[in-house]
């Protein structure tokens, strides 16, 4: 068995160079794993629901992804909001695989917590009292050029009761559906 | 050579004068990055800093301790944010403007230290401790780079600083042939740039995207990345070729960057590369910080060229001589 503490100069390096901003993959170019088909849009989307059972669009205010057509800008509330989900989502695989569950499923809890938070308290102001949150990738084929949406998340969190109704990871698409009540797909801007 | 001669070259690369061209324009983008940056951000302000935003302390204390790979520096700045009073919304507003103020001084030479120290720990809180999450590689990247720029003297020439001083004093303005000062903060800033391209360079080596030629067209397909988002399938050859002259800049540019023959041209190329992606991709500003860097390893000449053209830029004639930035003299 590799003793730990060889792994300690590593990791000390890699925390020396992260400290210096130096990073050995840059997230533009994903991984290729030999895959046919590859990320066209990531897709996060908030709704909230009044008591009455009318909703309201917390994010993007238009409801919809936006997967094609001219972006200036990426905003930075998808990057942050996207890039809070990754760090949800790889704690979330790893707890899948780890023994050592504690930690992860912590952080990951700590994550969304501080997302849906925000969101009930933003949406607070149009009486929301509970936040639904979906967030899929849309994939497109390399070869004909199709789409396939691939779901990760759907959840939904009470903001009465400050904790989680719903948690489904990497639902199938039909469970998606019922669980947003409309097709999914992206738009053209 | 002598142990004795080599500390001797050591200390010459390391102390001589050498030109301060570079750094002055690297204080002018970088001040300019962070204030256009932020400026942007303003509409996101309380979401992304606020007490109730998206990792507002309201919420978020649980996750400090397991934040993965933010180890040292979010640490650091964690432990400077305790130090401020309570987050309200009113001094996140606060520091924000101090911020945008203070990067803009930095930027025209005004106070250049002060604005430049003041705006980089503002920077550095908000992109480290405050939401890591809302920014991309290059805000990290950018922040040691600007350290070198403040510890070296470029408020100097080209600034309001040095404006104000030569209206005090009456002195004339510096030939560019002045513009110099010890080599250390260029030395710095050029070696952190080669650091960043054999890192990434060499972490792609074995990547099936770059070795198949996809990776450009993945990125400029994907939605979160691309500024057109559009069925790039018909230029994958073009893409395929733009893919593999990257996969081959970026790894040798820590040894081509040196050679004063080949160094100038990879240093334009790295730039046009950079520049390309700047047109068709969305990566923050990852493409000026590191054309700004790229300037450290032009020659001399080429960046008084630039700097004459600049509104009120040095107006002497050109030394008929190329003096070389990434040479040693």
């Amino acid at each position: 068995v590799r003793p730990r503490w060889l792994d300690r100069p590593q990791a000390l390096a890699r925390d020396a160079l992260l400290v210096a901003g130096i990073e050995p993959g840059i997230v533009v170019f994903e991984d290729e794993r030999g895959e046919d088909e590859k990320i066209r849009a990531n897709c996060v989307l908030v709704r909230g629901r009044r008591a009455d059972g009318t909703d309201v669009e917390l994010y993007p205010p238009t409801g919809r992804c936006a997967a094609r057509g001219f972006h200036p800008r990426l905003p930075p509330v998808h990057l942050a909001l996207t890039n809070m989900l990754d760090l949800a989502a790889s704690s979330q695989e790893r707890w899948l695989r780890d023994e050592r569950r504690g930690a992860d499923r912590a952080r990951k809890e700590a994550v969304l917590a501080s997302l849906f938070r925000h969101f009930c308290r933003a949406g607070g102001r149009q009486d929301v009292s509970s936040i639904s949150l979906l967030w899929y990738f849309i994939r497109v084929s390399y070869g004909s050029g199709a789409d396939r949406v691939q779901p990760h998340l759907i959840s939904q969190w009470s903001c009465e009761l400050d904790a989680p109704r719903i948690e489904q990871w990497f639902p199938d698409e039909s469970a998606l559906l019922r669980f947003w009540g409309e097709p999914l797909g992206g738009s053209g801007s | 050579v002598s142990a004795r001669a080599a500390v001797a070259r050591l200390d010459a690369w390391l102390f001589a004068p050498q030109p301060v061209q570079p750094l002055v324009l690297a204080r002018i983008v970088f001040g300019l990055v962070i204030f256009l940056d932020h400026a942007f951000r303003i509409g996101d302000l309380q979401t992304l800093y606020g007490p109730e935003g998206l990792m507002g302390p309201l919420w978020f204390p649980p996750l400090k301790p397991y934040l993965g790979h933010f180890v040292w520096d979010a640490r650091a700045a964690h432990a400077l944010e305790a130090l401020l009073p309570a987050l309200t919304p009113g001094l996140v507003a606060a520091l924000y403007a101090l911020l945008l103020v203070a990067s803009l001084c930095f930027a025209i030479g005004l106070r250049t230290r002060t604005a430049g120290l003041v705006a980089l720990l503002i920077f550095a809180w908000l992109s480290r401790a405050r939401d890591p999450f809302a920014y991309w590689g290059w805000a990290r990247f950018m922040q040691p780079l600007m350290l070198y720029v403040i510890l070296a003297p470029s408020g100097r020439f080209y600034s309001v600083d040095a404006w104000l001083r030569r209206r005090r004093s009456g002195e004339p303005q510096p030939s560019l042939e002045q513009w110099r000062a010890p080599a250390w903060p260029l030395r710095l800033l050029q070696v952190h740039t080669c650091s960043m391209y054999a890192v990434t360079g060499l972490a792609r080596l074995d990547d099936l995207g770059w070795l198949r030629g996809h990776a450009l067209f993945n990125a400029l397909s994907n939605a979160q990345f691309s500024r057109f988002v559009i069925d790039w399938r018909p230029f994958q050859s073009l893409l395929a070729a733009a893919t593999w002259a990257t996969f081959a800049l970026e790894p040798l540019a820590p040894l081509l960057l040196w050679t004063r023959r080949i160094g100038p041209a990879w240093a334009y190329a790295l730039i046009a590369m950079h520049a390309g992606l700047e047109l068709a991709t969305n990566v923050g500003w990852w493409s000026f910080v590191m054309g700004a860097a790229l300037l450290s390893f032009l020659p001399t000449s080429h960046l008084d060229a630039l700097l004459r053209r600049l509104p009120g830029g040095p107006r002497a004639a050109a030394p008929l001589l190329s003096r070389g930035a990434a040479g040693t003299g």
